[in-house]
């Protein structure tokens, strides 16, 4: 599959959702940006970063998260990924109103572990439906991105009709650490209002943009958002 | 996914000159000496054979860094951390320390949200402090080398990077708009925060500027001038000369990076 396209341009469209902390990319909400330090109930600063520390604080030392149960592979890598994700994990709950579009969650006994509730956007054969998306963290995030896909069935070019796969440059080559997983999940908000037709891993779906047939495109991603990604009737 | 190494990583390739293969190499090397660059190119062109007998007149050894495009910052960061153990110039670590303040200002000016950036930035501060002797937690050449083959040490040059790009917009509007087709927040986004991404003159411009250190480039490619006068090229990039400290400007360049079309390494004047 070519996923090689660049697809940040679809993020910066108007009428797409806000992608990063970007100023200027985000006019709906001016003030999203935090003020400094207040992750840390405990009031301590995590100064020191633990990888360049041996047996430091663990970020889940913290009693209001839990303590993943298996911890293979004690690696400076993974301590900083944990850290960082702690770090995610407490912005998201602190923010939960910011985004009404999204809502993370973390697994209870696995901080490596998300998912994520996206309503599909307006205008679009998406809108109404819920889409579940699996995230799967590697250990040494943020330097690797991470591994996304949907859980609910959707049709899209984008996205492997059978394992959910997203093929979006962001979550491969134009990977960043600035990238959150909020802001991931607004990126792939974006896909599913500006498809790519033309790096598709849905070829049926693609083909349908391709050739022009916009309303063969719409009413198949309708249909399977009635089926898939709305309450059912009754 | 974590296997992509590029066997270049900063601009086009060019098949004589390949940068080491990425997973061979340790993310810093070892100091050797020039002699192995040249034995390296015996059968290759005579130009780059040529030029590498004349970089051996003002150089003597070379560090070799890791082909996986982060190799510039990585290059530059460590070579920044060295000339701070071996000079132990705290007035120079004083002055980046306000430097990379800033940066962290640019940065939460532009709306980045402060925990993708401030890990980054207390790593190289750590490091900073560590070189410097008398501090309880001081190290050496050896452990230095050791951290640095941490990736992390090296990535927040991409942040400082993007943050001045960002910044002076204006100035570097003009030569982004020469190399692609794109507007500089696109351009930042693109092609300079992805992990990876090649680094190019802008990027190195921009680095130079924000930290206020003079950098120089040597650049071994096939290039010559007319026929049977061959010398290397260099080009060093000065932070600009009107920030709030020029003492820097003028400075001579103490940090020299070997250019090989697809690669940096460190080099080691004699």
């Amino acid at each position: 599959m070519d996923c090689s396209a660049r697809r940040w341009w679809v993020l910066g469209r108007k009428s797409g959702p806000s992608v990063i902390g970007s100023a200027h990319d985000s006019p709906t909400s001016p003030s999203r940006r935090l003020p400094p330090h207040n992750f840390f109930p405990t009031g301590q600063r995590l100064r020191v970063f633990p990888f360049v520390l041996l047996s430091g604080p663990s970020p889940s030392d913290d009693a209001t998260f839990p303590t993943p149960g298996s911890s293979s592979g004690e690696g400076s890598c993974e301590l900083a990924s944990r850290a960082r994700l702690f770090k995610e994990y407490k912005e998201v709950q602190r923010e939960k109103s910011a985004d009404p579009d999204i809502q993370l969650i973390c697994d209870d006994s696995n901080i490596f572990k998300w998912t994520a509730l996206i309503k599909g956007p307006s205008e679009t054969p998406f809108e109404g439906g819920v889409f579940q998306l699996a995230f799967s963290i590697p250990e040494q995030y943020p330097l690797l991105p991470p591994q996304v896909r949907f859980l609910t069935k959707i049709f899209h070019p984008n996205v492997h009709f059978k394992t959910g796969e997203i093929c979006l440059d962001i979550l491969k080559n134009a990977w960043s650490p600035a990238w959150t997983l909020q802001s991931v999940c607004r990126a792939i908000i974006a896909l599913m209002a500006h498809p790519e037709p033309d790096s598709p891993l849905n070829c049926d779906s693609g083909n349908l943009l391709r050739s022009g047939d916009i309303r063969g495109y719409q009413s198949m991603a309708r249909m399977y958002t009635r089926l898939a990604a709305m309450a059912k009737k009754g | 996914m974590g296997g992509d190494y590029y066997h270049s990583c900063c601009g086009d390739p060019d098949p004589d000159l390949r940068a080491p293969e990425g997973p061979k190499l340790p993310y810093v090397g070892d100091k050797e000496p020039l002699s192995t660059l040249a034995a390296e190119f015996q059968s290759g062109s005579p130009i780059l054979q040529e030029k590498i007998k004349l970089l051996g007149e003002q150089y003597d050894a070379l560090r070799r860094t890791r082909g996986d495009g982060n190799c510039f910052y990585r290059s530059f960061m460590f070579s920044y951390l060295e000339h701070i153990l071996e000079t132990q110039d705290k007035a120079e670590v004083e002055r980046i320390l306000k430097k990379i303040e800033q940066c962290k200002k640019t940065l939460a000016d532009l709306g980045y949200i402060e925990f993708t950036f401030e890990d980054f930035f207390s790593i190289f501060i750590d490091q900073l402090e560590s070189v410097l002797r008398g501090h309880e937690s001081s190290i050496g050449a050896e452990e230095l080398l050791e951290r640095t083959r941490d990736q992390m040490v090296s990535d927040y040059g991409l942040f400082v990077t993007s943050g001045e790009i960002q910044r002076r917009a204006e100035f570097f509007e003009p030569f982004i708009s020469g190399l692609t087709n794109s507007t500089v927040v696109q351009f930042c986004k693109a092609s300079v925060e992805p992990m990876g991404e090649e680094s190019d003159h802008v990027h190195i411009i921009a680095l130079s500027d924000a930290l206020g250190v003079p950098i120089r480039v040597m650049y071994l490619d096939r290039s010559s001038c007319d026929a049977g006068n061959i010398s290397v090229n260099h080009h060093d990039f000065s932070p600009e000369a009107n920030s709030s400290d020029g003492a820097a400007a003028a400075e001579k360049p103490y940090i020299t990076l070997l250019y090989r079309p697809g690669h940096y390494d460190i080099l080691y004047p004699k």
